[in-house]
């Protein structure tokens, strides 16, 4: 007698299920960060509620945690965007940086642009900057089926090397000797204040562009196709649609966005180009596109929690807990959101075997 | 041990010479049933050393099923497999492996980046390299197959990946060798050279099983056949003494000629779709050889023929989802419906709601949308109209697809594809998996359409269906329509036998 597990393959989880996933994983990674503090001899209270105060809790945390989010939203958006004509878009970080590096270009060479016309072309060189930074990779894919992933992903490194030429040499402030900045932008290259906050109004660039997103994929005809062809591409086939030509559209709409949220950077935060314009911004797009299930209104509230996590940590000094708990905990998120995926697509039972073949125990193949 | 078989070369040890009345394979009363399907029936089949048995029967009929429980893959509700008198651990793969049972599959399953050794070796101990690569030389020179050890597995044609698969069985010195429709991937000198490796094995002690469904081939080189039928075996005897027409009487069954849903009318009509000379190139084979075939108002034109002779093929080419490499098609229909054969792949989006489903051919009109709006609620009040019509089993409009049984995907096809009047259907394998209900109410729409005017292409492995609905009636047979038959004019003998390849009585 024999008791063994059975992994059964589930067609469609409920949705509570499905809804209470993600805020299970959040759940999760919160509790396991806890008990990571206490193995090192930390109060997790203590240095959660210096989180909560150093992030949401505060007027000043609350605002850092909205700037902090901006460039989230957008490379989370562009990740969540790409998925619609089911192609993975890890270059969010090198499309970010390339549209930093246009709308530096146009800051620096376009300078007699008066008042606002400077920043608007900014903002528009960062999106097609990280649109055809993406369009490079999704031209292959469309033609001859070359991996995205790979192709994306590589062209992050080509994006930071050519950077790096530029503010190391032609764009490089000669004041900032020895530094990787570029030379200073104009003052009317700078995004404008939400009135009344601290926060620069890329915040609501950001969200317009979450909801003009879900509403061109959702919610117009085009987009529904894109989704049909990304859902199934041999449906697409049958329905006549051209699958490598909306690839194209898309990647491009989606390291646009990317783009976006290079130039909102370089604009409203660092005013320079510089290394470090993107804290892995691309990268973390795809944990919260991910955690966003993909849905493209919530990646704005994914966004948000990634950031209050990481502003948080800046206040954790005074416990002792090391800064990068913030990324345990979020790396903790994705994993018992990789449990739970698991969970949704399995059910497991446990069957009792009357007889196990005892003649098969011991023999290898 | 396995591993110790195949490095001792070909010979395992059989014990003493076997007592001619035990069979070297002998399964007794096999029965399996899938839900209320009963695939096998009380089935016996036995194999002698040395011997090649055929196992013949129509598509459905239990092959598959039978060969699945031999190999271990499945668990016989009933009955029991013994070899040397030995009865088997049933569902047990690695069991059926140990007493040398061993199955070459219709997609080989090997793996294209190994090379030819690597994956003869593949799930013994032995690894590649030049040791190996001699053993599987020697090996290969002594069954007659002419493969190169260090060959890419990619670089191989159809035919070699076959032999690769049949030496990949030699090498673990497997005794009972099961052939799933060998021939179905190889062109006529192909299958010429397999026979000829199989009669070798065979005088060499080996036993075959061989799975098809042409009548010429188990003449050619069969010893002994079992048929099946509906899961039944009706005859198992020598094949000397069979001629091809009893054989397909046996396989097919004695039945009705006449059309008792056909229109009658049919065909005077104008032309819906024409089909001329279309050739579809294939995996090694061409897919359709030049095949002539024209679709009128009013009628429905069957299709019959053995799966794997071209259907899917002409299916994408009549709904102009495929460009043949030659050949015109001429297109009459204003709108062209297509019901196809696998419904979730091609058809469906899994990850789409019903109701986005059922919206694929009209998302775009003016009644659902405007350039910058899709009316989402539009779409799931035309949803629910279709669910209340098709009988779609499913409250919610907005529930995946993904989670619906075979019938529910038909229906949500049917009710998407036939709710906009086409003048042209082309309907793949329409019944094939459905339950009783389903499929009488996908032939009642077919035949509804066609009394309306549309012309139906109707390509089936049933051939009562085809029987029961065509007004008239065609024969694919590799790729070429080989016999073409009017109403009334059926005869369910005759047309087995043109399914198997045979010419005219």
């Amino acid at each position: 007698m024999a008791i063994s597990l059975h992994l059964e393959r589930r067609m469609g989880a409920p949705i509570a299920m499905r809804i209470a996933v993600p805020i299970l994983a959040v759940a999760g990674g919160l509790v396991t960060g806890a008990i990571v503090m206490a193995l090192g001899g930390h109060d997790p209270l203590e240095a959660y509620n210096d989180m909560w105060q150093g992030s949401l809790g505060s007027t000043d945390g609350l605002q850092s945690t909205l700037i902090r989010a901006t460039p989230l939203v957008l490379t989370g958006l562009a990740v969540a965007t790409a998925l619609r004509v089911g192609l993975w878009n890890i270059g969010g970080e090198g499309q970010l940086i390339v549209g930093a590096i246009a709308a530096t270009g146009v800051g620096l060479y376009a300078k007699a642009l008066p008042g606002p016309a400077l920043l608007v072309a900014m903002i528009l060189a960062g999106c097609a900057g990280g649109a055809v930074w993406a369009a490079i990779a999704a031209i292959p894919r469309a033609l001859i089926g070359l991996n995205e992933i790979i192709v994306t992903l590589f062209m992050n490194y080509i994006a930071i090397l050519f950077m790096d030429n530029l503010i190391f040499g032609p764009w490089g402030d000669p004041k900032a000797f020895g530094f990787a900045y570029s030379r200073a932008l104009p003052d009317n290259a700078t995004l404008p204040l939400i009135p009344g906050t601290g926060v620069h109004i890329g915040l609501l660039l950001a969200v317009l562009v979450a909801v003009s997103a879900w509403w061109l994929m959702e919610r117009t005809p085009w987009g529904f196709s894109v989704r049909v062809a990304g859902g199934n591409p041999r449906t697409a086939e049958y329905l006549g649609l051209k699958i490598g030509r909306r690839m194209v559209i898309v990647l491009a709409i989606s390291g646009a966005i990317a783009g976006l949220a290079g130039a909102i950077e370089l604009t409203g935060v660092t005013n320079r180009l510089q290394e470090g314009i993107s804290v892995n911004y691309g990268y973390t797009g795809v944990l919260i596109a991910f955690l966003a299930r993909g849905r493209l209104l919530g990646v704005v509230l994914a966004a948000f929690l990634f950031a209050a996590l990481v502003v948080g940590s800046y206040a954790l000094q005074t416990t002792g807990v090391a800064q990068p708990i913030a990324t345990i905990i979020q790396a903790l998120i994705i994993v018992f959101l990789l449990a739970g995926d698991a969970a949704l697509a399995f059910r497991v039972r446990f069957v009792r075997n009357p007889t196990m073949p005892g003649a098969l125990a011991g023999r290898g193949l | 041990m396995l591993t110790n078989q195949a490095s001792a070369g070909a010979a395992p040890d059989q014990g003493a010479t076997p007592d001619s009345s035990v069979p070297l394979l002998d399964a007794k009363g096999i029965t399996k049933s899938f839900g209320d399907r009963l695939a096998n029936d009380h089935v016996d089949l036995t194999v002698q050393a040395g011997e090649i048995r055929a196992l013949l029967g129509e598509n459905g009929a239990g092959k598959t099923t039978l060969i699945s429980i031999l190999c271990g893959q499945y668990r016989p509700d009933a009955g029991h497999v013994a070899v040397r008198g030995r009865t088997l651990t049933p569902g047990s793969p690695r069991a059926a492996l140990q007493v040398g049972i061993g199955v070459v599959h219709q997609d080989f399953r090997l793996v294209p980046r190994f090379t030819v050794t690597e994956n003869v070796v593949l799930g013994t101990r032995a690894w590649g390299g030049r040791k190996a690569d001699e053993e599987v030389a020697a090996q290969a020179r002594a069954a007659g197959l002419q493969l190169d050890p260090r060959a890419p597995t990619w670089a191989l044609s159809v035919g070699e990946l076959q032999q690769l698969a049949i030496l990949k069985l030699l090498y673990r010195g497997l005794e009972i060798l099961i052939l799933d429709e060998p021939t179905a991937v190889l062109s006529p000198p192909q299958a010429a050279e397999l026979f000829k490796t199989m009669r070798r094995l065979a005088a060499g002690g080996k036993s075959i099983i061989f799975i098809t469904h042409r009548l010429r081939e188990v003449s050619e080189v069969a010893d002994e056949v079992t048929i099946l039928r509906e899961g039944r075996v009706v005859a198992d005897r020598a094949v000397s003494g069979l001629d091809h027409h009893q054989m397909g009487v046996l396989m097919v069954g004695e039945g009705k000629t006449g059309s008792s849903l056909a229109g009658g009318a049919g065909g005077t009509g104008e032309s819906m779709l024409t089909l001329e000379s279309i050739v579809v190139e294939g995996r090694g084979v061409k897919a359709l050889d030049g095949v002539n075939l024209e679709v009128r108002r009013n009628e429905i034109v069957g299709v019959a023929g053995i799966s794997g002779n071209g259907q899917t093929a002409l299916a994408e080419v009549a709904a102009a989802i495929v460009r043949p490499a030659s050949g015109r098609r001429i297109c009459g229909a204003h709108a062209v419906a297509y019901i196809p054969e696998d419904r979730l792949n091609r058809g469906l989006v899994g990850t789409m709601s019903v109701s986005d489903n059922l919206a694929f051919r009209r998302y775009g009109s003016s009644s659902m949308s405007h350039p910058l709006w899709l009316w989402t609620n539009r779409m799931r009040a035309l949803a629910r109209q279709l669910i209340t019509a098709f009988n779609i089993p499913t409250k919610r409009p907005g529930s995946a697809v993904a989670e619906m049984s075979g019938g529910g995907l038909q229906r949500i096809l049917l009710a998407r594809e036939l709710s906009e009047e086409p003048d042209l259907i082309v309907a793949a394998q329409p019944t094939r998996g459905l339950d009783v209900a389903s499929a009488a109410m996908v032939r009642g729409q077919l035949a509804r359409h066609r009394d309306r005017g549309a012309g139906v292409l109707l390509i089936s492995e049933d051939l009562d269906e085809l029987l029961d609905m065509s007004d008239r009636l065609v024969v694919i047979f590799k790729g070429a329509i080989v016999a073409e038959y009017a109403n009334g004019m059926f005869n369910r003998t005759e047309i087995g036998l043109r399914m198997g390849g045979e010419g005219p009585a």
